[in-house]
């Protein structure tokens, strides 16, 4: 059953590219569709408590990890198909769009079901080629700039994991999670074993672009269109590199005080760096570019804590930051498409004609910074509570201080876009068009939900 | 309705009839302006009704407390004691009037509707902060009234508006956050987030230093006050709200809450934090002094009156608590008299410096009587509420054997009698510098005029809030 | 009886409420309330007269009591206050008359009345805390409905007494927590430490209260701009009598004061001071009410000094002196109200000669003049010889200041009669009309009564001053005739000097306004004077400008602080901001580069254990 979460999107695919070009409108529908059935469908994946393998506290969640990430890619990957079909002009570059999503989708679902480390690595790549293309898809030259620096560093990712795999089939004799987790879990495993686990840590902290591994975050994200953007920020990054991270550790159980020692070091360096980085910014994709390295920081630190409470912070503020961040980008087009510019210096008080965007984008960034009721709060409130309670202070700390730099470099963006006053030559600025309105009004209030209602959801998530 | 209605349903009616009522003002002011205003006022008054009718059991000395469980010591419990109630009361009643204020004052501005939604909401939210017994709840609904004031601050959406709006936003934040910390050593020492449980235990200095820190920084206290007076780009009934009426006694109130009822803090601080506010008496009145900016002015007088609230609070002594609780009543009245009136000159005059007004005393009599008699208020001088108050703050500080911390605030209390005196001379007396302003409109002159008489009435009504502080203590 | 104590607090006060919200409209109703009023109050004044009984309403919590307490001392106070709030509103009736804010005006001295009552009779220091603290308010407003400018004056009032009412506030925290209690019969506390401070801030509140330096600046000002009534009653009388009533209380009842302490030192070098500085700057005025104003300074420092003595005589003479002055003093503000009114000045270079136009004003002008230089058998004499006899009893330096005090005070009162009074009438002067009876009445009662109390002072010892005391007297009885004589003889020589210096100085000048110019112009004091009149050494204005320097320094602090967050935090944060974009170089190769160095130092730290 589950495999028809590669298997339908692969079909629906195939037939799509068998089509004729007129009944291609279709194409739009079918996907929408089949992206809508995923996230409503997959719930019913959830393992049952029954037939859960006790591994921590978190048995729903790490049991579930797979479930999470087909309703969130499901999720995202419509809405940057909504904004795609908005924002794109020209009638082929959307129906490449429309088969690349299908293509990076297939290979999030199959993220989502591996079970082990080398069609995991298969899948990522697979990933990977559908975003090359997606990002050159208007084949300008800053978009083959942004490619060239992902396409050179996944290269040197691919590498350090095929490394891995080989040193991990030298010492484990087996590629599958359990048995990997076998041989590590609890004795630590041989050296082999250690720099195995160590590498592809590292090729999946290149995908998931953190410090010092973020070099090609910033222009990738900014030279992709609009709506690719949106995925690529949304999920695919994420999913292939943190989520991955989650995935990988909770399976093997590779959490040696070694290995979180080094990813609360990244994570904290990402941190700071991205939120330091994002402050000076004047152009909207990237300020939300290095917002995100900042973001994934969170998510790694947490996972370095190495206790449930770290994890289940970790797996929910991925879940919110693929919301919150997805939906700034599709806020981001929006402006983009209106005023024509990603300059913010060129704009201001846009609240004032394109209101839901700005409103939207209001609740997006204060959730980020991690201000309650929203969702990010809890999130990132889960995230600190589990530093310090692992005894991680001055972590703990740089979490709490960074998420002020967060919000300074937020108000500054709500500032010089939305809030202030409107410049004379955007004052017959309108709301951007609904497609790419109604995306927004949901990411959000998916966020303020989740926050209101997230005690309720601990009380389902958390085993008393 | 029947008044025998279940007690914790009036607590969740007082909080959130105005937190969800709120969002609904939009919506309402898309149809007419008239039903969104009385709809807001409306929403207002029912905390209000609500928070009073708890006094009935509160005085019959039973628990009202409404208790949602979950995991993570994250329990979301209301608890309406005389503390809660009280801080309650005052905030919801003076929101009333505030917004009843605007009515007129904001009928010429843009986004009205957002106005609303942002006042009613922060009132809303005051009203959780005030009733919830959790830490982190507490934390969420004092986040949601940042939220509310960032908005409010950049109200006129200018730039220096919007900057000084990010301005008070941050500053507040980064206090909270730094409490934030101090609210998850606490979840270390007691594995739970739950008020009602910790009574009476004894709380590590360092845990006391980062809750300082979000305290001081919401109620504008030496060195995170300089926000405060930069937020009077807002416009008045706004400034009167974060000033006098709620936002600024959130700090204080949170103070109350944590350090005097709930939990036991080292003497050092009894003595660390007086000190501290003397400074920022002083600080302030000075500075009240050379300001010319009328909102500035009245912010900086706001600022040094807190550290009266504070002296009273933190100096230990049964007399300077009540006093300290007292102040918060006597100075929401009277200063929000002060920032409404502040906001009809502002409005008339077309200026906020002082030195440009004079004589408005002939042409808005009632306005200037009532400044005068709001700032008598604030002064201290009987028979105006204001008098019991600061007697009390410095007798508590007197019986805690902290004379000079009293004599430096007593020098305080000059400082405020001549910046208020400059004041009121330069705008109302004298000859009239600039073009002849007029009385604001009836409401907003009623507002202020009735607060006046609430500054009179209070003190010679003080013993029964005086009685009432006394449950606090129990 | 205790509806008759109560009465006499809330009738003037309900009264003068009501005089606030009658119309303009309606001619002399709001006269006839006053008159009705304090005439009531006058009467109950009289009934409850030497009764002693007890009123305790518990109220708010933490000492805040409704305590009232009758008996000699305060049923004294309330009879002179109620005597003189009949006269001076019988006498305002008239003087008062078709002037603006007439409500505003009643309305604030039956207030005034009524809170002066309630602080006399309150036995619980916070409830006294309460009416002291209150008369801000009408003195506030009795200034302020004066000339168009008087509310710098009316500021300045409030500024400094609402001060010293913040000492005082203080010192009775401080008092109360000493004595565990703030029920005034119940407190006597042993001086010393703590108690010397509670001491000293309650002395603040009750010598400001009553005038005397350096809490006095404001009197002169208003002297000029609020109503002449205004000043009869307040400064003249009121003020007098609750300041030395509480002075006195505080040194006999609440603190164990004895001679010779540090205290009762301090308090006489006050009093003699303001003696002396007052009266000097009296006798160089040259306007009618100014240089009354000057003396209702300087007598207080008489009273401060016998009180300060510690001594019986001294006490005795001081509490004598407070009746006795605020008889001749209200007298000589009323005297100079008729010639106000009649000739529309008080400047005394423009008046003179009025002796014969209006003969009745001369006469109780007259008496009252030599009552205060302390002439037998006036009433002054006798009062100033008793504070002679304690100041003597302590050190002759203070009676020293006292004699040439008196010295200075007979000569300005020759100078001020002989300027306004003789010499020729011309210009505002020329043939005026005595004024009307509802004036004249009240001031021949007062003159009637210096002299009685002069001629026959056992009444008011007997009655009045030596019953307060009680056991402290220890047998000894101050009335009938001054029992040191060498005392007397210095007085009539001081007086004889006076009068020789006042026909020096009208020889030399040939008018009886330049009288005092020989001193005045004196080498050395004339630059004195100058710069004293130019307020160089008015505490407020000096005051004013040390709390605008400190304000300024304050101010800095604040300043600094606000940098901190504008540019401090800001600028240092977007220099790491900088620093970290700068390595976004976009080189291809550092980024690869990071990566790998990255990956190494992993794998280093991850083998490393």
């Amino acid at each position: 059953m589950t495999y028809l979460f590669i298997f339908v999107p692969f079909i629906l695919l195939v037939i799509l590219n068998l089509l004729p070009k007129r009944l291609r409108a279709a194409a739009f529908y079918s996907t929408l569709a089949m992206l809508a059935a995923q996230v409503v469908f997959s719930p019913f994946e959830f393992v049952k408590p029954a037939q859960m393998e006790v591994i921590f506290g978190f048995n729903l969640i790490i049991n579930n990890l797979s479930v999470i990430l087909l309703m969130i890619s499901g999720l995202i990957a419509g809405v940057s198909l909504v904004a795609g079909w908005a924002t794109l002009k020209d009638d082929d570059k959307k129906f490449n769009f429309i088969s690349l999503i299908l293509l990076s989708v297939i290979g999030l679902n199959g993220i989502a079901m591996v079970k082990d480390v080398f069609s995991l690595y298969v899948f990522i790549e697979a990933t990977a080629v559908a975003t090359f293309i997606l990002i050159s898809l208007n084949m300008d030259k800053p978009a083959f700039e942004g490619i060239l620096k992902y396409l050179i560093l996944s290269v040197v990712a691919s590498t350090l994991m095929l490394t891995s795999i080989a040193l991990l089939i030298i010492s484990c004799g087996s590629l599958g999670f359990s048995d990997i987790r076998a041989f590590i879990y609890p004795s630590g495993g041989t050296i082999f074993s250690q720099a195995a686990v160590a590498l592809f840590i590292c090729g999946l902290l290149i995908k998931g672009g953190l410090v010092p591994f973020h070099g090609w975050v910033a222009d990738a994200y900014t030279s992709a269109p609009a709506s690719v953007s949106i995925l690529l920020a949304g999920i695919i990054t994420k999913a292939s590199g943190v989520f991955t991270l989650i995935k990988f550790m909770t399976s093997t159980l590779c959490f040696t005080t070694s290995i979180m020692d080094m990813l609360l070091f990244v994570g904290a360096l990402s941190i700071v760096f991205g939120a330091l980085a994002a402050l000076g910014q004047k152009d909207i994709k990237r300020i939300l570019a290095y917002s995100s390295i900042s973001q994934m920081g969170y998510i790694v630190i947490a996972l370095g804590t190495g206790t449930p409470l770290g994890i289940f912070a970790a797996l929910f503020h991925f879940i919110n930051h693929a919301i919150f961040k997805s939906q700034l980008f599709v806020n981001a087009a929006a402006v983009e498409e209106q005023t024509g510019t990603r300059d913010m210096d060129k704009m201001g008080g846009l609240a004032q004609v394109m209101p839901v965007t700005g409103v939207t984008s209001a609740i997006a960034s204060l959730s980020t910074a991690g201000i309650p009721p929203l969702a990010g709060f809890w999130s990132k409130l889960l995230i600190i509570i589990s530093l310090w309670l692992s005894g991680n202070f001055a972590y703990a700390v740089i979490a709490v201080l960074a998420s002020l730099l967060t919000l300074a470099y937020f108000l500054y963006f709500q500032r010089s876009i939305f809030f202030g006053k409107v410049p004379a030559d955007l004052a017959n600025v309108r709301e951007a068009d609904a497609l790419l309105v109604s995306p927004a009004v949901l990411l959000s209030a998916l966020t303020v939900g989740i926050g209101l209602a997230f005690p309720f959801i601990l009380k389902l998530f958390m085993r008393q | 309705m029947n008044i025998i209605m279940k007690n914790d349903l009036l607590v969740l009616l007082a909080v959130f009839v105005p937190v969800i009522g709120a969002f609904i003002l939009p919506i309402l002011g898309r149809f007419s302006k008239l039903i969104r205003n009385l709809s807001a006022l409306v929403f207002v008054l029912v905390s209000f009704v609500c928070s009073s009718l708890l006094l009935l059991p509160i005085l019959a000395g039973q628990k009202v407390i409404f208790n949602l469980d979950f995991p993570l010591g994250l329990n979301f419990i209301l608890n309406a004691d005389p503390l809660a109630v009280f801080m309650a009361m005052v905030s919801s009643f003076i929101g009333a009037i505030i917004v009843l204020y605007s009515f007129d004052y904001i009928d010429h501005y843009e986004n009205q509707n957002e106005y609303y939604l942002m006042v009613v909401l922060f009132l809303g939210s005051m009203m959780g902060l005030v009733y919830s017994a959790n830490l982190i709840y507490l934390f969420l609904f004092w986040e949601i009234t940042a939220i509310a004031c960032w908005r409010l601050i950049g109200f006129y959406r200018g730039k220096n508006d919007v900057i000084k709006a990010d301005k008070a936003f941050l500053v507040t934040v980064f206090g909270a956050l730094v409490m934030l910390i101090g609210f998850i050593m606490i979840f270390q020492l007691t594995g739970t987030f739950d008020l009602t449980v910790m009574t009476g235990r004894a709380l590590p200095g360092v845990i006391v230093l980062l809750v300082l820190f979000g305290i001081l920084s919401k109620s504008a206290t030496l060195p995170f006050h300089t926000w405060l007076p930069d937020a009077g780009v807002a416009p008045s009934p706004v400034t009167a709200l974060l000033h006098a009426a709620v936002l600024v006694k959130i700090g204080v109130y949170v103070f109350a809450r944590l350090f005097i009822v709930t939990f036991t803090i080292g003497q050092f601080w009894h003595v660390a934090v007086p000190v501290l506010a003397a400074v920022s008496a002083l600080v302030s009145a000075g500075a009240a002094l050379i300001e010319t900016d009328l909102k500035r002015i009245i912010a900086y007088s706001t600022i040094s009156q807190l550290a009266f609230i504070f002296l009273g609070l933190a100096v230990g002594s049964p007399i300077g608590m009540i006093g300290g609780l007292l102040y918060i009543l006597m100075h929401s009245i009277a200063k929000g008299g002060l920032f409404l009136t502040a906001g009809i000159i502002e409005q008339n005059a077309k200026t906020k410096n002082i030195t440009e007004m004079g004589g408005l005393i002939n042409t808005m009599p009632l306005t200037a009587v009532s400044f005068l008699f709001c700032a008598f208020s604030v002064m201290g001088i009987p028979p105006f509420g204001g008098f019991f108050s600061k007697y009390l703050v410095i007798s508590g500080a007197v019986s805690a054997g902290q004379n000079l911390t009293a004599v430096v605030f007593i020098i305080g209390a000059f400082l405020t009698i001549l910046y208020l005196f400059r004041a009121f001379s330069l705008i109302f007396l004298g000859e009239s510098k600039g073009a002849p302003a007029k009385e604001g409109s009836r409401t907003m002159v009623f507002c202020v005029v009735f607060l006046a008489f609430l500054s009179i009435g209070s003190g010679f009504l003080a013993n029964y809030p005086l009685n009432f502080l006394k449950l606090v203590l129990k | 009886m205790i509806k008759l104590l109560l009465l006499s607090i809330a009738l003037p006060l309900i009264a003068g409420l009501v005089n606030l919200i009658i119309p303009d409209k309606w001619k002399g109703v709001k006269e006839a309330i006053t008159l009705i009023s304090t005439l009531a109050g006058l009467i109950a004044a009289i009934m409850v007269f030497k009764r002693v009984m007890v009123l305790n309403i518990p109220w708010g919590s933490f000492g805040f009591d409704i305590s009232f307490r009758l008996y000699q001392f305060s049923a004294f106070i309330i009879l002179a206050i109620a005597g003189f709030g009949v006269l001076i509103s019988l006498y305002s009736t008239a003087f008062m008359a078709g002037r603006e804010k007439l409500n505003q005006f009643y309305a604030y001295l039956l207030i005034t009345i009524a809170m002066a009552n309630g602080a006399v009779l309150s036995n619980n220091l916070l409830l006294f805390l309460f009416f002291w603290e209150g008369l801000l308010l009408t003195l506030f407003g009795l200034i302020i409905i004066g000339k168009k400018e008087a509310y710098k004056t009316a500021i300045k009032a409030f500024v400094i007494i609402g001060i010293t009412d913040l000492c005082l506030m203080f010192g009775i925290a401080l008092t109360g927590r000493l004595a565990g209690t703030f029920t005034m019969s119940a407190i006597s506390l042993p001086l010393g430490g703590l108690a010397s401070l509670a001491f000293v801030f309650l002395m603040i509140g009750a010598i400001a209260k009553s005038g005397s330096m350096p809490f006095h600046s404001w009197i002169p000002d208003a002297a000029l701009d609020a109503p002449l009534p205004f000043m009869a009653i307040i400064p003249g009388a009121l003020e007098k009598l609750l300041g030395i009533y509480f002075l006195t209380r505080i040194s006999l009842d609440l603190f164990q004061l004895n001679p010779g302490s540090k205290i009762s030192l301090l308090l006489m070098t006050i009093g003699a001071i303001t003696i002396l500085l007052a009266v000097m700057m009296a006798l160089v005025q040259k306007d009618y009410k100014r240089l009354l104003s000057y003396h209702a300074i300087s007598q207080v420092g008489y009273m401060i000094l016998g009180i300060g003595t510690m001594v019986p005589a001294g006490i005795v003479g001081g509490l004598f002196h407070m009746i006795n002055n605020a008889l001749y003093k209200s007298c000589l503000f009323l005297s100079g109200g008729s010639v106000e009114k009649q000739t529309g000045t008080t400047d005394l270079s423009k008046l003179g000669g009025l002796g014969k136009y209006m003969p009745i004003t001369f006469a109780c002008f007259i008496v009252a003049a030599v009552s205060i230089s302390g002439v037998p058998p006036f009433n002054g004499f006798f009062s100033k010889e008793l504070i002679y006899d304690g100041a003597l009893e302590r050190h002759w330096i203070f009676y020293l200041a006292a004699a040439l005090g008196s010295f200075l005070t007979a000569a300005s009162f020759l100078k001020l009669g002989h300027a306004a009074y003789l010499g020729k009438a011309d210009g505002a002067t020329k043939n005026v009309k005595e004024s009307s009876w509802l004036m004249l009445f009240p001031m021949l009662i007062i003159a009637g009564l210096c002299i009685l109390f002069g001629v026959y002072n056992p009444l008011p010892l007997n009655n009045l001053i030596q019953p307060i005391l009680g056991h402290r007297l220890e047998g000894y009885n101050y009335a009938g005739l001054p029992g040191n004589l060498m005392i007397v003889i210095i007085t009539l020589i001081v007086l004889a000097l006076a009068l020789l210096n006042h026909w020096y100085g009208v020889k030399r000048t040939g008018k009886g306004l330049g009288a005092a110019d020989h001193i005045h112009y004196a080498p050395g004091l004339s630059t004195a004077y100058d710069l004293a009149e130019k307020k160089y050494f008015d505490p407020y204005d000096i005051g004013l400008k040390i709390a605008d320097w400190f304000a300024k320094v304050l101010f800095f602090i604040d300043r600094a602080c606000d940098w901190v967050y504008e540019k401090a935090i800001v600028n240092i944060t977007f220099v790491f901001s900088n620093a970290v974009r700068w390595t976004q170089s976009g080189n291809f190769s550092n980024y690869v580069g990071w990566a790998l160095v990255g990956a190494l130092l992993v794998l280093f730290f991850v083998l490393r254990y």
